[in-house]
């Protein structure tokens, strides 16, 4: 096989040691890579039941399959995955930048991290050598110093860096890896499981070349390829950016404002794509390899937060503006770039401070708990001191560091009936209640809130079917949907370019030319099918039932108080026959768990003696 | 009859208008208004919204007319009517 370097990098920080495994064909086939390679490791190298926090809960990278060759939107994407802290189940984020490509060139495709280093350490992997470097320097620096100081100690520039922030340091289960400055692998808490491990950072620098199977035919493909990613279907990427959202959602009703209790934001205008690329973007920046250059780094000039700089999306630019009432596009800038800098989950972090500001305006925490803010939505100083206070747990930021579901059990008085979490993983920037099959997708994804596993709000908002309504027939779209994404979370593809892709034979096709293994578009379909029902094992096997596949008390309590989605909301019952459809569709028991047939159909039989006791 | 077309995103940008007041014929198609639309402003309008400029909207795009997105509505074959809100914007593109 070619690209593939086949090799597995295992280190235990306990005694030191590391060892190299390997992999063959055959495994690569079954599993591709990224998504397919994280989800099988994890599974097969965790103790079941274990705490994330323990020594040997294994922090994996898994890269995709083109990582480092010359196919665009996926030179350099990779997957991190652990047992979450925050939900207790599978812990899943990718990112990207240049990190991941540096792994392939140092020779590995997965790197197995277990134990815990009696100090802090960082490894440092210099093609085939490994160190475990003294980091107690580097304990209590931001991401981004990190990065400079790994960088200057090692007389390297081109050393590339996932590590965590101090909020790692302190265990918050949102904590994220933050690499190449500005990337992030955001959700879950696997920053906290590097943490937990006295491990700073993973510094990487390669030197190999990765090798493709067919270069002609690869080149003749990228080529044309490379013209679709940089033409119309991609070009609101390069144009506003995703920010371009936040008027479309509020056009929709369906932009979270204010913990959720409304739809549409009054100051959506001064949040907007259009604002922001008027009056504070610098540049747009692009990965490696990558055509479609979407990062628009945004600085602030002027005010209390002069100099911020950051990288802004669409969901952080929800999760601290309008979802916490602020229509103040400098304090999101610089709420985004501490969140870099502490290495904080930028959407979990705008969702819990709207939280406690919610909690504080009903009087639930005082001006006591919080240090002397006044954590009322809107306020914008108050927002970004609460991201500081978060990153250190101080106040009521102790409290918070852990996501709205250990919060609102801590805060109690109610406060569960406004967390908007599922399996413990805040929700993002789609107002569910208001889109059915997007309702669906999050209530059954397998890192929980999540609307990147399936991105089944497209055919809500784009009026493929009535989104006001629950139909069982919305299970086989989400299936059609996570089978897709877990393809594109395997190869690694990047999500804005699924419009140029031709679906599962032209993709199966570039599989081939990269690494000479023969693959069909309905294998393609079936490998994705088949890792989607190995995350479900793995979550099965961690404790996750039917009951998990929900969505918040607010999504099924509190409708949409206006807007064009006025009064909708998720019932039970429309939960139910959603779930029933999704459940039917996969080929699964009416509790959500694989049937054996569906098991030997997708070759993992070998997994039946987790699921036998849990059939009804 | 008069309408109300408002715009988002790159359209938006290019026009530099946020929304406008028109009157057209009683019982105007969507996809017609369109066409009205690119006759205005120049072809290049009608290639942003349109595929080919045929009877479907470009990928990216997305017209709702009073917030429901057309393929709710029947299409671009659905009738206007009197004081209806069309708006043209880019369709949502993740991000984060």
């Amino acid at each position: 096989m070619q690209a593939y370097t086949g090799k597995i990098l295992h280190v235990d920080l306990t005694t030191g040691r590391s060892k190299i495994q390997t992999f063959d064909d055959a495994f690569a086939k079954m599993y591709i890579g990224g998504t397919g390679f994280g989800i099988k490791t994890l599974l097969d190298n965790q103790k079941p039941g274990i705490d994330p926090f323990d020594p040997e809960n294994p922090l994996i990278y898994a890269l995709g399959a083109v990582c480092n060759t010359m196919v665009p939107c996926g030179a350099s994407k990779f997957g991190v995955f652990a047992k979450s802290p925050a939900s207790n189940l599978l812990g899943e984020a990718y990112s990207t930048g240049q990190w991941g490509a540096e792994l392939r060139s140092a020779g590995y495709d997965i790197l197995v991290i277990r134990g815990k280093a009696a100090k802090p350490k960082y490894i440092w992997i210099d093609d085939e050598s490994m160190q475990l470097m003294d980091a107690s320097h580097l304990w209590g620096k931001t991401a981004w110093e990190t990065e400079e100081t790994i960088r200057k100690d090692l007389g390297d520039e081109y050393v590339r860096v996932s590590g965590i922030g101090q909020a790692g340091e302190n265990l918050s289960r949102i904590a994220c890896l933050i690499n190449d400055h500005f990337r992030a692998a955001g959700r879950t808490g696997l920053g906290a499981v590097m943490g937990s491990k006295n491990l700073k950072a993973v510094a990487v620098r390669g030197t190999y070349d990765t090798c493709v199977a067919d270069v002609p035919k690869l080149q003749e493909f990228c080529k044309d390829l490379y013209e679709r990613a940089r033409g119309p279907k991609t070009s609101k990427y390069r144009t506003l950016g995703t920010a371009a959202n936040v008027l479309a959602m509020n056009k929709q009703g369906a932009l979270p404002t204010r913990n959720f209790q409304a739809a549409m934001f009054e100051g959506a205008e001064k949040i907007s794509g259009e604002y922001l690329n008027e009056r504070y973007v610098t540049k747009i920046e692009g990965c490696s390899a990558c055509p479609m250059r979407c990062e628009h780094i945004a600085v602030v000039r002027e005010g209390p937060f002069t100099g911020a700089t950051a990288r802004i999306e669409y969901e952080p630019t929800m999760a601290f503006g309008s979802n916490c009432g602020v229509d103040r596009m400098d304090a999101i800038i610089k709420s985004v770039e501490l969140c870099d800098m502490y290495g904080l989950d930028a959407i979990s972090a705008g969702m819990i401070i709207a939280f406690g500001m919610e909690c504080f305006e009903r009087g639930l925490i005082t001006t006591q708990d919080t240090g002397g803010l006044d954590l009322r939505f809107g306020n914008a100083e108050a927002m970004v001191e609460m991201v500081r206070k978060m990153a250190f747990r101080q106040d009521i930021g102790k409290v918070l560091a852990d996501g709205v579901r250990p919060a609102s059990k801590a805060i109690g008085k109610g406060s569960e009936a406004f967390a908007l979490e599922i399996k413990g993983v805040e929700l993002t920037g789609y107002d569910i209640r208001g889109l059915k099959t997007a309702a669906l997708g999050y209530a059954v994804s397998r890192r929980g809130a999540d609307h990147q596993r399936h991105g089944s709000y497209g055919p809500d908002m784009d009026g493929r079917v009535d989104r006001f309504k629950a139909e069982k027939s919305r299970g086989k779209i989400v299936v059609g949907d996570e089978d897709n994404y877990a393809i594109f979370d395997s190869i690694i593809l990047c999500k804005f370019s699924r419009g140029i892709w031709n679906g599962y034979d032209e993709i199966a096709k570039i599989y081939t030319m990269v690494t000479g293994i023969p693959y069909t578009g309905e294998e393609m379909r079936k490998t994705g099918e088949r890792i989607n029902n190995l995350a479900r094992i793995y979550n099965i096997r961690e404790g996750l039932t039917r009951s998990d596949d929900t969505v918040p008390p607010r999504v099924m309590n509190d409708p949409i108080p206006s807007g064009v989605s006025k009064g909708s909301r998720v019932t039970q019952e429309d939960l139910d026959i959603l779930l029933d459809g999704y459940y039917e569709a996969r080929g699964w028991t009416p509790e959500g768990v694989p049937k054996s047939e569906k098991l030997k159909e997708l070759d993992l039989e070998g997994y039946e003696s987790i699921l036998a006791g849990k059939r009804k | 009859m008069r309408l109300i077309v408002q715009y988002l995103g790159p359209i938006q940008v290019k026009l530099d208008k946020k929304e406008e007041e028109i009157n057209v014929d009683q019982g105007l198609s969507l996809f017609s208004l369109l066409r009205y639309l690119s006759e205005s402003y120049g072809d290049w309008f009608g290639n942003e919204v349109l595929e080919n400029n045929e009877k479907h909207l470009r990928e990216g795009v997305l017209v709702t007319v009073n917030g429901i997105a057309s393929g709710q509505i029947g299409g671009l074959e659905a009738k206007l009517k009197e004081g209806d809100i069309v708006t043209i914007l880019p369709f949502f593109a993740g991000g984060g």
